[in-house]
């Protein structure tokens, strides 16, 4: 009897056991989403090919591109969103470090602006290894996708490279089951990583068309001459002070013993990069690219007087959708924020919410800095000798296309550069756009707006603690002629155009600083070649005549020797590219931060509500450049899980 | 079955037949044989019936004697030995104990029973009492009855009774529903009896998983709380716990109602990461969340424990790693109709408030906060609006709002009614239940708007537990339980609005406007606002968020479960089988109406006249005013679950010495839910699970008991999907020794020693569905846009949510648990001490080796981690009934629990010179952060000190230690800070005491050994911040405006660092600076009762009445004065309530 139970139970027990062996458990249906999924055809590896693409900064957004408001050459005022700004504060530092580029998804949350790089790096590998699979692909556009990818690759190791210089190079992809000492990479020396870059970028150029075909659909990814460009911009990189031979960082060696920095300045550097650039604008020239002239590309140009036309030649460069300059523009990012930004108040009516928010403020040293009217410094031409550039002058009839015809402003506002005024929005100064796009001089002289920025007048400092511009200057460029914010203020309207990240004039005044630098002591005529047919853009005389003509005697052949000669061009570039992003890289590049970065910022005194009061020099912020900040600091906790990361030299 | 009853009865009329004829037969020869009465008898019986001794008699003199066969029993026995005795005296042996005389009539013996008069000494004999039941209050109509008699009386309607019993008798109390008692009479003339209810077997009985155990045979570490304990004035279950339960760690940060669920840990938190670390709750062995507890009304608990070593939990092999919270319900009894009814009314008020700067304090400190940092900058409040306001020009363009008093309320009443009613008769027993609780919230309705904003959250709960005898073996339970609530506030609840309250500036503009002259026609309210920001938003005014809409959800529970019991006794004894199945349907959403409110500035001020004139801030654009409310719909939560176990268990005792047991248990559980977010959250969740509990005690001395769990769940991949669980613990019950008697009886009634070891599972550990699958969304990755006009190709690459990693399976706990129960005075202490160890391992997480240029989506995952959890839990209670009216109940508990990291994936920080970063060897809740020395005094302090990497900071600003000595402040300086956030400590102590009618308790609960931080960045004043489109603006405390850094009194030491109008997140860093003690003890409770006396009731029918008045949360004793400690850092939170609550409980 008891023997009989105790089987009953053991029947009870493996009946149970049955149970748990059966399938309950197994809830997981077949054809769940895998990473394999990406590759089963072209829909879906095009997908993750725009998911490679995704990891391209915004270049427009001052968030996420450090270059706009990290600097020196944009101030900005404290709002609760201070984007990248606070680099230019002097807050950077290892804790938590803004615009975190060095990251991959997998560390969290906070880059801080910056986008996961190594996840991108990491994503571009795992296509190259897998785009041989999906079944309908045809060779042609398989190639093509290749080269993009090795163009991102490239792109991906060139920002991280201009920022944290030596960086560990991810050719591909270690397995997640590799032990802790195979994945734990070094920084690898500057010339490896650009060799590197440059051998990406050659087979990215070969197999790139040199034109996009589609451009309704596909305007704003690379071409043949994009990749170009980049391997000169990269080799310029390389040929320059901060890597060529900079003793700074001679210390600076890992683990292995490796010194990161070449220590022997090299000629063959420029040379190379000389090389490059010119391959790169003659394809460009090829693939039609050329410089962008308002005069062609406007339908207005005709109803416009001569100034307004060469106040537009930049600023039209800059923002016209895809002009023929444009090598490369950001596709993806919205422009509205950055020409918010700078929009002013036109009317009374505009204070309410969907104005401007007229908070992108140059400093008084980059209005400085602005060519006169000869296309020389300030400080080096001899009309403007004895002339106080504070003194107050009224403007007349004639300089009424840039300042308004009988408003007293200072000396400093009167014969610039037409790009000065294409640049800058300054006290009196006039703008032309905002639904104020057709001045038919003939029938309606004055038809361009004019903004104020005294205190008490309309563009002026009107008791909105968000609203404001803190030099009292704005920046005019960002924003497109067709742009406009209706009298009421009640709706924004942004014009949206591909923000520029490398346009033609870039390589022209690259390629030219590559020749000055390679050749003797006399610049070769090539580099004037270059440098003057963006000066002749704007209606300035080429180098050599505006100094010969123009100049104070002690300047006046500064053109005609190397030394004078890479000045000439460092200061065309800042004034060409101004608001674009350059200046941030060029200054560190030219191991000029420390010397540019030392000063205060300064702007006029917005509180004034007369000449008198507003015209006054305020010192608003003693900027500070160390050595450590012309390269990234790495976050700490990154270095703690690879132990063979150095943190970038300095911090 | 039917056929051998018939078989049966009909014997039964056979054997009844021949009985009589056999009597008469045998009067008949009686008769014939009765001769003369002069022989002598020789005979020696030993306890023999009478009967048998007198037929002997008969037998042996030829005397006939004649009696009624009626006259005696089997019990009437006799004991003697004669030798030649007359049979007269024989026969004065054989009838002197019994009331009988006999008389000789023609040689023949008559035995005649005596019918005696009562006597005068019997009256001495009369016992009298009372009889109540369990809680005191008289039983009328309960049996008591001599044993061996049928001699009985029952009692009075006041419960009082007399019976006439001899001192060797004994008495037997019964009644319907109770235990019968047998009493020893003795000399005692008064025997007041305490019934006690049969099902209610709390006393002797544990309830343990899957069964119920003996309660001396427990080794287990298993809480039982009285549930009277768990009474508050509170419809929130889980607010009671706190400082009430030997074991638990329990805390509560917010007082809103409906989210005012306290946190709740089993010996405290002892594992890490993502996964599960609450306990496992059951009610009426169906997995719940802590809301459904929450939700529980205490009177329908016939039974709460906690589980808390392995061999309690191990039979949850799979869940049970965080202790288990073992609720069964009430079930009816047998008896008449029970109807018990519950009637409170409460009222609450913060605890304590936090106390806000005036506006003028404001808008001095406000200035200096922008001009201490940047001497040019514009200054938000000019001297002009300062003067005016503070000369109070005109309230509404110079606005001064005390924000708090305005949308907030002294005091909120709650009522809550709880009816149940029970009763059954031996085929079916019912238990109905059901009850309302409405609570509101403390903010002001304002009667402008033309509805309430106020919390109002009213909940119903109804349940009904029926018990079947479907034969006499076989018994079906059904249980039925709903739990709904309706929940009406504010749009985004109210800690958001106590928040928002918090969060403006007093003098920015007033709530609302008068209408002036423009806009004394508008349909509508005009809220201040301020124009002109940033990002077009609006400043909040949080008169116009209270009004401008509200939130209504409403959530369902609907349980059904069908239990059914065998016993197969009459097959084996001790054997008996369970099957249970039970399901679960949660529902819930909600929705709000709000309308746009429209913002109004002042433009233009006539100071003459006091005469403004309004402009409208929002007539169009996207954050445009309207009259008219907007719906929106919420969200919707449906889930389902089932859960099925078959259980079969054996219990039996052999040769009165050796108690064997055994049960095996299989279980199945499902859960589905309607509103995953991905396919692989939309999956069942499964767990299948087989249990058993194999006890062997001897002699209840030595205890055994032997566990295990064998846990499937589909979280794993199939090579590690089933854990084993097993356990074992031995126990030595001292008392019941041989040698343990007499005095050191009396004095240590109890004492028992038990251990146990075991292991317990967890498949909860982490976030992610599946460790072994990869995951991934091949739409979530970044997108990107290419296109002339930017309306091309806008595709969205892949994201991976999850590497798969095969090796990951159930976290395991180690437990080991050392206890000993102390029992003193014969019952009146208890004592119970518990020394437990836990050893936790594979706590999943994340590799600590991937460096981010492996540029993975996700940190690959691995169980790697390991804890170790120790402490102590003690329970006293002491329970003495001092007189019938005088009795005293004192209670106290201690729980002490620390659980420290043993392995954890961290970086090398010993490589890295900064072991203090490791956080093997401390506690699990700690916090890092940086040590704050004091302020930096000024620029050349900064310039001195090391570099501190969190962005700007200067003179006033907070001072950190560099631990390394590298001269930059930056993660490796960080050390862990004070005490855990998770208290260590419980504890809670109070009393009870009742004098006749009247009653008092008293409790104070505590908690020690842990940290909260001030949250810098929520108290930062001035600071704005947007929040659904709206500015928000820090408001200003009174303990900072109080005390901070200035640059005229540059204490290094303030309070509260130098004043910003940002963030600085320098000092919103994680320091020693603004740590703080969070140790406390509270009044927690008082409770006054009043029962009218049970005459009175009676005449209005009632069997009782209780009136009380209670009080929780009374008073605080704590370090930390600025709000009520317990909140820890949620200070800015709606606050916990003090509630004052009235009472009453009838019951018939």
């Amino acid at each position: 009897m008891r023997l009989k139970n105790f089987g009953r139970c053991i029947l009870l027990i493996s009946f149970l056991l049955t149970l748990s062996c059966c399938d309950y458990l197994d809830i997981v249906p077949d054809n769940i989403a895998t990473v394999d999924h990406a590759f089963n055809n072209r829909t879906e590896a095009e997908r993750y090919l725009y998911g490679c693409f995704s990891f391209l900064p915004a270049f427009a957004n001052p968030s996420s591109n450090p270059a706009l408001l990290g600097g020196d050459e944009v101030w900005y005022i404290e709002l609760s969103d201070r984007r990248l700004w606070p680099i230019a504060l002097g807050e950077q530092g290892t804790n938590d470090p803004f615009a975190n580029y060095w990251s991959s998804m997998q560390s969290g949350a906070n880059l801080r602006g910056g986008k996961a790089l190594f996840t991108a790096l990491s994503d571009c590998n795992i296509f190259l290894e897998n785009i041989h699979k999906p079944y309908d692909l045809d060779d042609f556009e398989r190639n093509r996708w290749i080269g993009e990818v090795k163009f991102l690759k490239a792109f991906y190791h060139f920002w991280l490279f201009r920022m944290y210089g030596p960086i560990p190079l991810i050719s591909e992809n270690l397995p997640t089951s590799a032990t802790a000492g195979e994945v734990q990479r070094y920084r690898e020396p500057v010339d490896e990583v650009v060799g590197y870059i440059v051998s990406l970028l050659d087979e990215a150029a070969a197999a790139l068309p040199l034109a996009i075909e589609d451009v309704m659909r596909e305007m704003g990814r690379p071409t043949q001459v994009t990749a170009l460009a980049l391997k000169a911009q990269v080799l310029t990189y390389a040929a320059s002070p901060l890597f060529n031979g900079n003793a700074d960082y001679a210390d600076y060696a890992d683990s292995r013993g490796i010194r990161l920095f070449p220590q022997a300045y090299s000629v063959e550097k420029w040379e190379k990069a000389a090389v490059a650039l010119k391959a790169a604008i003659d394809t460009a020239i090829v693939a039609k690219h050329r410089l962008y002239d308002f005069r062609t590309s406007s339908t207005y140009a005709s109803v416009l007087n001569e100034k307004t036309i060469l106040a537009m030649q930049v600023r039209g460069a800059a923002t016209e959708r895809w002009n023929p300059e444009i090598i490369w523009g950001d596709s993806n990012t919205d422009v509205a924020f950055l020409q918010r930004s700078c929009t002013p108040f036109f009317t009374e009516n505009q204070g309410g919410g969907s104005a401007g928010y007229k908070t992108w403020a140059p400093p008084l040293h980059v209005v400085e800095q602005f060519y006169t009217k000869n296309g020389l410094p300030i400080e080096e031409d001899k009309e403007w000798e004895g002339i106080d550039p504070m003194g107050l002058r009224t403007a007349t009839s004639n300089e009424r296309w840039y300042i308004k015809q009988g408003f007293q402003t200072i000396n400093l506002h009167f014969d610039r550069e037409a790009r000065f005024y294409g640049s800058i929005f300054f006290d009196g100064g006039t703008f032309y756009g905002n639904s104020r796009v057709s001045n038919d001089n003939t029938t309606n002289k004055d038809y361009m707006w004019v903004t104020e920025l005294k205190l008490g007048t309309v563009g002026g400092m009107i008791g909105s603690l968000d609203r404001y511009s803190s030099t009292s200057y704005i920046c005019k460029k960002p924003i497109h002629y067709l742009t406009s914010v209706p009298d009421n203020g009640s709706s924004y309207s942004s014009y949206r155009y591909a923000f520029p990240i490398i346009r033609l004039a870039d390589l022209y005044l690259m390629y030219a600083e590559a020749l000055n630098e390679c050749g003797g002591e006399t610049p070769g005529s090539e580099v004037y070649e270059y440098i003057d047919m963006v000066r002749a853009r704007t209606g300035l005389p080429g180098v050599v005549e505006s100094w010969s003509d123009y100049a104070i005697d002690a300047k006046k052949s500064k053109p005609l020797t190397k030394d004078g000669m890479r000045e000439i061009i460092r200061r065309e570039r800042l004034n060409e590219l101004a608001f674009e992003g350059i200046r941030f890289w060029d200054l560190r590049r030219w191991k000029l931060a420390e010397e540019y970065m030392n000063k205060p910022i300064r702007g006029l005194n917005i509180w004034g509500r007369t000449a008198e009061e507003y015209y006054q020099i305020t010192e608003l912020f003693q900027l500070k450049f160390e050595k450590k900040d012309y390269f990234w600091p790495v976050k700490v906790s990154t270095l703690m899980n690879n132990q063979n990361t150095l943190q970038s030299p300095g911090w | 079955m039917d056929l051998n009853f018939k078989k049966f009865s009909l014997w039964y009329k056979i054997l009844r037949v021949m009985k009589l004829t056999a009597f008469i037969l045998l009067v008949f020869t009686m008769h014939i044989s009765a001769s003369g009465l002069s022989q002598n008898v020789t005979l020696a019986v030993k306890n023999t019936p009478v009967q048998k001794v007198l037929k002997q008699i008969s037998r042996q003199t030829g005397v006939s004697i004649i009696y009624s066969e009626s006259y005696f029993d089997d019990s009437d026995r006799v004991t003697f030995d004669v030798n030649n005795m007359p049979v007269k005296d024989v026969l004065d042996l054989c009838l002197e104990a019994n009331d009988y005389s006999y008389e000789v009539e023609n040689g023949m013996v008559i035995i005649r029973r005596v019918m005696k008069v009562p006597q005068p000494r019997q009256q001495d004999n009369l016992i009298k009492g009372k009889v109540t039941d369990s809680d005191g209050k008289p039983l009328p109509g309960a049996t008591i009855t001599i044993v061996g008699t049928t001699r009985g009386v029952i009692t009075d309607t006041d419960g009082t009774y007399s019976i006439e019993a001899e001192p060797r008798d004994k008495l037997v109390f019964s009644f319907v529903g109770m235990e019968s008692q047998i009493i020893d009479v003795g000399n005692q003339k008064t025997i007041n009896v305490r019934m006690k209810e049969k099902a209610d077997e709390l006393e002797e009985v544990t309830v343990v998983a899957f069964g119920k155990q003996k309660k001396e045979s427990v080794i287990s570490a298993i809480q039982t709380v009285n549930t009277k304990e768990l009474r508050v004035p509170s419809s929130n279950l889980t607010t009671a716990f706190s400082g009430r339960i030997a074991g638990m760690i329990s805390y509560q940060t917010s007082g809103e109602p409906g989210r005012d669920d306290a946190d709740f840990f089993i010996r405290g938190v002892t594992s890490f990461g993502t996964g599960k670390v609450n306990p496992l709750i059951l009610i009426d062995n169906v997995e719940v969340s802590s809301s459904d507890l929450a939700k529980m009304h205490p009177d329908d608990i016939a039974s709460f424990s906690i589980l808390k070593d392995a061999t309690a939990t191990a039979l949850y092999g799979a869940r049970g790693a965080n202790g288990v919270v073992l609720v069964t319900t009430k079930e009816g009894r047998e008896g008449k109709v029970q109807v018990s009814l519950r009637i409170e009314n409460s009222f609450s008020a913060p605890t304590k408030k936090i106390e806000m700067a005036d506006p003028i304090t404001y808008m001095e400190l406000a200035n200096e906060a922008v001009s201490t940092r940047d001497p040019l900058a514009p200054t938000p409040y000019s001297k002009n609006k300062i003067d005016n306001t503070s000369r109070g020009t005109n309230p509404y363009v110079y606005p001064a709002i005390d924000w708090m008093d305005m949308l907030i309320r002294d005091v909120a009443m709650n009522q809550r009614v709880n009816l149940n009613i029970s009763g059954g008769g031996t085929l079916a027993r019912y238990y109905v239940a059901g009850s309302f609780s409405q609570d509101n919230g403390i903010l002001n309705v304002d009667k402008r708007n033309n509805f309430n904003n106020n919390i109002d959250y009213k909940k119903y709960l109804l349940r009904s537990n029926i018990n079947i005898n479907l034969t006499k073996s076989t018994e079906m339970v059904v249980r039925l339980h709903g739990a709904f609530d309706d929940n009406k506030g504010p749009l985004n609840g109210g800690n958001d609005m106590y928040k928002k309250i918090l969060q403006v500036s007093p003098v920015r503009f007033p709530a609302y406007y008068e209408p002036d002259e423009t806009f004394k026609n508008a349909g509508h309210i005009l809220f201040g606002g301020y124009g002109g920001s940033e990002s077009s938003s609006q400043y909040m005014n949080p008169y116009a968020e209270m009004l401008k809409g509200y939130k209504q959800a409403s959530t369902s529970t609907m349980m059904a479960q069908l239990e059914l019991k065998q016993d197969f006794s009459h097959w084996i004894e001790g054997l008996t089988a369970r099957l249970l199945g039970s399901t679960t349907r949660y529902s819930a959403f909600d929705m709000s109406m709000r309308y746009s409110p429209f913002y109004y500035e002042v433009m233009q001020y006539d100071r003459l006249k006091d005469d403004y004139w309004l402009t409208e801030l929002n007539s169009s654009g996207t954050g445009r005013g309207t009259e008219y409310l907007d719906y929106y719909p919420g969200s919707k939560t449906v889930n389902s679950s089932f859960y099925g176990e078959a259980s079969i268990a054996y219990n039996r005792t052999f040769a009165e010495r050796h108690a064997l047991s055994g049960m095996l248990v299989g279980i199945a559980r499902n859960y589905l839910t309607a509103n995953a977010s991905t396919l692989s959250a939309s999956l069942p969740q499964r767990n299948l699970g087989l249990s058993g509990r194999f006890t062997y005690a001897y002699d209840g001395r030595y205890l055994s008991e032997f566990n295990f769990g064998y846990n499937g769940s589909e979280k794993f991949d199939k090579g590690h999907r089933w854990g084993f669980f097993p356990s074992f613990g031995l126990g030595w019950n001292i008392t019941n020794e041989d040698f343990w008697a007499g005095r050191l009886k009396e004095v240590i009634s109890l004492l028992k020693l038990r251990g146990t070891y075991g292991l317990v599972g967890n498949d909860e550990i982490g976030n992610t569905r599946f460790f072994y699958l990869s995951n991934v969304d091949p739409t979530g990755g970044g997108s990107f846009l290419t296109g002339f006009d930017f309306g091309g190709l806008n595709l969205s690459g892949y994201k991976i949510n999850n590497y798969p990693n095969p090796e990951i399976g159930w976290e395991i706990a180690y437990k080991s648990n050392l206890g000993i129960e102390l029992g003193l005075f014969q019952g009146k202490v208890e004592i119970q001490t518990d020394i437990f160890k836990e050893r936790r391992t594979n706590i999943l997480q994340s590799r600590a080796d991937i460096p981010i240029s492996m540029g993975l989506w996700s940190t690959p995952l691995v169980n790697v981690g390991k804890a170790e959890g120790k402490g102590i839990d003690i329970s006293i209670d002491y329970n003495h009934t001092i007189t019938t009216d005088l009795w005293l109940i004192g209670r106290a508990n201690f729980t002490y629990a620390r659980s420290v990291y043993k392995y954890y994936e961290e970086p090398d920080y010993a490589s890295l010179n900064a072991p203090w970063r490791s956080k093997i060897g401390t506690p699990i809740s700690q916090r890092d952060g940086y040590v704050a020395e004091r302020l930096f005094i000024d620029v050349y302090d900064v310039e001195n000190s090391p570099r501190q990497d969190f962005g700007e900071y200067g003179a006033g600003d907070i001072k950190f230690k560099d631990m390394n000595g590298d001269e930059v402040i930056n993660e490796l300086d960080r050390v862990p800070l004070g005490h855990p956030t998770v208290p260590e400590i419980n504890y809670g102590f109070g009393f009870s005491a009742g004098y006749k009618s009247v009653d008092i308790s008293v409790f104070f609960q505590g908690s020690a050994r842990s940290s909260f931080w001030i949250d810098a960045k929520a108290m930062s004043p001035f600071i704005q911040g947007t929040s659904d489109g709206l500015v928000l603006e820090n408001g200003l405390a009174k303990f900072i405006a109080d005390d901070h850094w200035t640059e005229l009194s540059q204490n290094p030491h303030a309070l509260w660092p130098r004043l910003s109008n940002r963030l600085i997140s320098n000092n919103n860093q994680t320091s020693s600076w603004f740590l703080r003690d969070n140790s406390f003890l509270r009044l927690k409770s008082v409770e006054l009762g009043y029962s009218i006396p049970e005459k009175k009731v009676n005449k209005i029918r009632l069997t009782s009445c209780r009136f009380y008045l209670s009080g929780t949360n009374l008073l605080l004793f704590s370090k930390f004065k600025l709000w009520d400690v317990e909140m820890g850092g949620n200070g800015l939170n709606y606050p916990l309530q003090r509630v004052i609550n009235i009472g009453v409980n009838l019951s018939f």
